[in-house]
């Protein structure tokens, strides 16, 4: 551990003043946590009760504040997302592991082969339900609970499963640390696609009447709306996954 | 009103699991206790009629127990003990 030098504390504490001190004028500004009158609790929720269902015709009305009114928030939600996992990426990850300690851990893990089959056959019942569960949620998304982001936690919860239990290979396709980062990426891109696509259609952004395809009215909309969870899941998923690899390639787990 | 009771319940459940994961120093067993804080936490959410969040607590709930358990494994890894006391 490094000793922090005095200078360094001094900036760290005006900084920190700083900010609090920033923050308590803002907090002053904003209405009061909880009161019966401000905007979010007053107009707000009742418009979206009104005027939801004829004004996206969305079947469901979380999707509906999700989706349609909070679209954006859910776009740079993503984005915060995929940007968590990159810092992840660039403060956890060191250099790969030599070739040697790779096979001696290979060897190891042959050794283990025996002992750990009750672990497997749990593990190959509950994989399957998984991963159908979760195309299930993202494909029922705009209609029940759930969505893009419990569908991708889901489908990283089935890989986690699966890199965790010891003393086999996998039955999932094994990703990478680059393919993750990657992955991640194209779904928060897939989102923002979706939005510049209803552009296109001659809709404004994420307005997903507007999407070029051939069908018309709830259908389209709920399409739009798929698409859009698409690209969260395959985001939430690949960030989950992302940071798991990272933590076990850092210590070099042959279990 | 039984509903009023199942959620006092749990509420006083969660506080009692909450202490129980800070004075509780082994870290491993903190953190399957953690688990069960999150199945709690879980539970309040259905009967207070959010699904949805009761979901996503479960799905993540689980996740970060599976995190918490493989950095703790790496860590005594690192150090080179692997003793399961502490």
């Amino acid at each position: 551990m490094k000793k922090i030098d005095k200078k360094h504390l001094l900036g760290v504490l005006l900084v920190m003043i700083l900010t609090a001190g920033i923050s308590l004028e803002i907090g002053r500004v904003l209405p009061t946590i909880g009161a019966l009158d401000t905007p979010a609790n007053g107009r707000v929720s009742d418009y979206y009760i009104d005027h939801a269902a004829r004004e996206t015709a969305s079947p469901n009305l979380v999707t509906a504040v999700l989706a349609d009114y909070r679209g954006f928030d859910t776009l740079f939600e993503t984005c915060v997302l995929f940007l968590s996992g990159v810092v992840v990426c660039l403060t956890l990850l060191e250099g790969k592991a030599g070739k040697n300690e790779v096979s001696a851990a290979a060897k190891r893990k042959n050794l283990r082969q025996e002992r750990k089959s009750a672990f497997d056959l749990a593990f190959r019942a509950v994989i399957p339900v998984l991963v159908i569960y979760a195309v299930y949620v993202l494909l029922h998304g705009e209609v029940s609970l759930g969505g893009g982001f419990q569908a991708g936690a889901l489908l990283a919860c089935a890989y986690l499963l699966d890199r965790i239990s010891p003393g086999r290979s996998m039955y999932l396709p094994r990703l990478r640390t680059e393919a993750t980062l990657l992955l991640g990426g194209l779904g928060t891109f897939f989102f923002a696609l979706t939005g510049v696509l209803c552009m296109i259609g001659g809709g404004s952004f994420l307005e997903y009447g507007a999407l070029p395809l051939p069908t018309k009215g709830e259908e389209l909309h709920g399409f739009g709306i798929l698409m859009v969870e698409i690209g969260v899941t395959v985001c939430v998923m690949a960030v989950i996954i992302q940071i798991l690899e990272i933590v076990l390639e850092r210590t070099r787990f042959d279990d | 009103m039984s509903v009023l009771i199942a959620e006092a319940a749990l509420l006083v459940l969660l506080i009692g699991i909450s202490a129980v994961i800070i004075v509780d120093r082994r870290l491993m067993s903190s953190v399957i206790t953690y688990c069960a804080f999150s199945f709690a936490a879980m539970l309040l959410y259905t009967i207070v009629g959010a699904a949805d969040v009761a979901f996503t607590e479960a799905v993540i709930g689980t996740v970060s127990t599976v995190y918490f358990v493989i950095v703790i494994k790496s860590i005594r890894k690192k150090r080179g003990t692997d003793e399961e006391d502490r």
